[in-house]
């Protein structure tokens, strides 16, 4: 029994859909730009990637008015998610046999912090009573269920920038014991209000904005100038089936979800990561080997990249724990990520959905900013421009959080 | 001043349209309206007309000429608080 992805909905820095999103990519271009939502001057980092998406142009303006941004994002990605898929909730598929999943890290604190400047400033009366159901990170997915119609089930992952991989494998597991026919996995991320940037910011995972670096250049996966993440603000979803159900009604497949693993680093301290790369790499390997394939056979590696230089680094040791040096040295390894922001909840989801992309085109897209290695990196890194891989069958998608959360997909064409 | 027209004027600023806002539609089945919500229109006719509605009263409210009665019968009345 296999699961199978057979839609995706994106809105993201690149733009919406998953088409701007996989050119922009594979073309190198940076989307990162200077943060112009809020006043970011006083940052320690001031660029992001930002969503050119107006709710109010899309969805009714009582909807928008009493849900968050971020609630906003993943409405419109699941809309076009199903729409890709060709399926609609009660019709192509039961409610109560569609399911949803999302990963999300921070919650939605652009209307939380509205509603406490109107606490502070004008007293309880003057917060939305929408306050309580608008911020808290399951509200994507209670919306999106209201939103469908759907009534399977339905759950969110918070495990930090692992969250949006945790949500994808929950639906694999919900379908491989039949609780669900069609699940909807995705993940997202609105950082962008001032407190939300400043979470960030105290997380120690951002890139600092430096004189010498223009806001697009700032985010460096594995280049000897690394500094952190850039971050950005995105929703991505993906229809995942059972392949009997999808044949049977017909649908486009883009690919399989043929593997998965996690492990978590127990690690002090707990917001840094085991520094030998051997608890990810488990996870990597235990994806590889529930796909039935070693890992000479994948041929990409989505990386994690987060532009942390410890994480960087480790990552790269665990590719070696995990598959052994002398492979994990021919396997390609490309971070498109910061080209476009780290989406965080979004993340993986964003990843996945490109590396469906780049194994139907036969091309990886490079890592963005990527221009002298660090030292330490002992990997094949796509960087300058896309790379042609008309072998490619298998992608291994690396995800990773603060506390040591690992998780890791195995995608097969 | 015309109560009717300044209940409309808040609903509009809560995200309705005028035209759905005949005294017969009904505030859950024909507007959409939830409790969340109702709490919401009902502060901003307080904030709006400078009157307090007894939070228990609003089960009470079934249209949206429940509504502008209430809001009409706490100004002519001179009243705080329906209910009280």
């Amino acid at each position: 029994m296999s699961v199978v992805i057979t839609g995706i909905g994106a809105v993201t820095p690149a733009g919406t859909g998953i088409d701007p999103l996989w050119d922009s990519a594979r073309a190198g271009i940076p989307q990162v730009a200077a943060i112009d939502r809020f006043d970011a001057s006083g940052y320690a980092t001031s660029a992001a990637g930002q969503a050119d998406f107006d709710a109010g142009a899309e969805l009714p303006s009582r909807f928008v008015k009493r849900t968050d941004r971020f609630t906003h994002l993943s409405v419109h990605a699941v809309r076009q998610a199903l729409a890709d898929a060709r399926v609609t909730v009660g019709e192509e598929v039961p409610a109560e046999r569609t399911g949803v999943m999302v990963g999300n890290i921070l919650g939605g604190w652009e209307f939380a912090e509205r509603e406490l400047r109107h606490l502070w400033t004008e007293g309880p009366r003057a917060v939305s009573p929408y306050q309580a159901t608008a911020w808290f990170p399951a509200a994507p997915q209670g919306n999106i269920c209201i939103e469908q119609g759907i009534k399977g089930p339905a759950r969110t992952f918070v495990a930090e920038r692992a969250s949006g991989a945790y949500a994808l494998i929950g639906g694999a597991e919900a379908l491989l014991r039949d609780r669900a026919d069609v699940v909807i996995a995705g993940g997202v991320e609105a950082p962008l209000s001032p407190y939300g940037w400043l979470c960030m910011e105290t997380s120690g995972l951002g890139a600092k904005s430096r004189g010498s670096l223009g806001p697009h250049e700032l985010y460096r996966p594995f280049d000897a100038g690394h500094g952190g993440s850039v971050f950005g603000e995105g929703a991505v979803f993906l229809v995942m089936e059972r392949r009997e159900h999808a044949e049977r009604r017909g649908a486009r497949i883009l690919g399989e979800l043929a593997g998965w693993g996690v492990s978590t680093d127990g690690y002090m301290p707990y917001y840094t990561v085991e520094p030998t790369g051997q608890v990810l790499g488990r996870a990597m390997r235990t994806a590889t080997e529930r796909a039935g394939i070693r890992g000479g056979d994948i041929g990409a590696v989505f990386a994690h990249g987060s532009g942390v230089p410890f994480e960087d680094v480790t990552e790269g040791y665990a590719l070696h724990e995990a598959f052994g040096s002398a492979t994990a040295r021919q396997l390609p390894v490309t971070a498109p990520k910061s080209g476009f922001g780290h989406l965080l909840g979004a993340a993986a989801p964003a990843d996945a959905a490109l590396a469906l992309r780049a194994m139907r085109d036969g091309v990886l897209p490079p890592t963005v900013n990527l221009d002298h290695r660090a030292p330490g990196i002992d990997l094949d890194l796509v960087a300058g421009q896309a790379r042609p891989a008309a072998g490619c069958e298998h992608t291994l998608v690396v995800s990773r959080g603060l506390g040591g959360v690992n998780a890791c997909l195995l995608l097969r064409r | 001043m015309d109560i009717r027209e300044n209940v409309v004027a808040v609903m509009r600023g809560a995200g309705f349209e005028s035209e759905e806002l005949t005294e017969d539609r009904r505030l859950a089945e024909d507007l959409d309206i939830d409790s969340t919500e109702l709490v919401e229109v009902v502060v901003a006719l307080e904030q709006h007309f400078g009157v307090s509605i007894d939070a228990d009263a609003e089960g009470g409210f079934r249209t949206f000429g429940d509504l502008v009665d209430c809001v009409r019968r706490l100004l002519s009345a001179g009243v705080t608080a329906v209910g009280s």
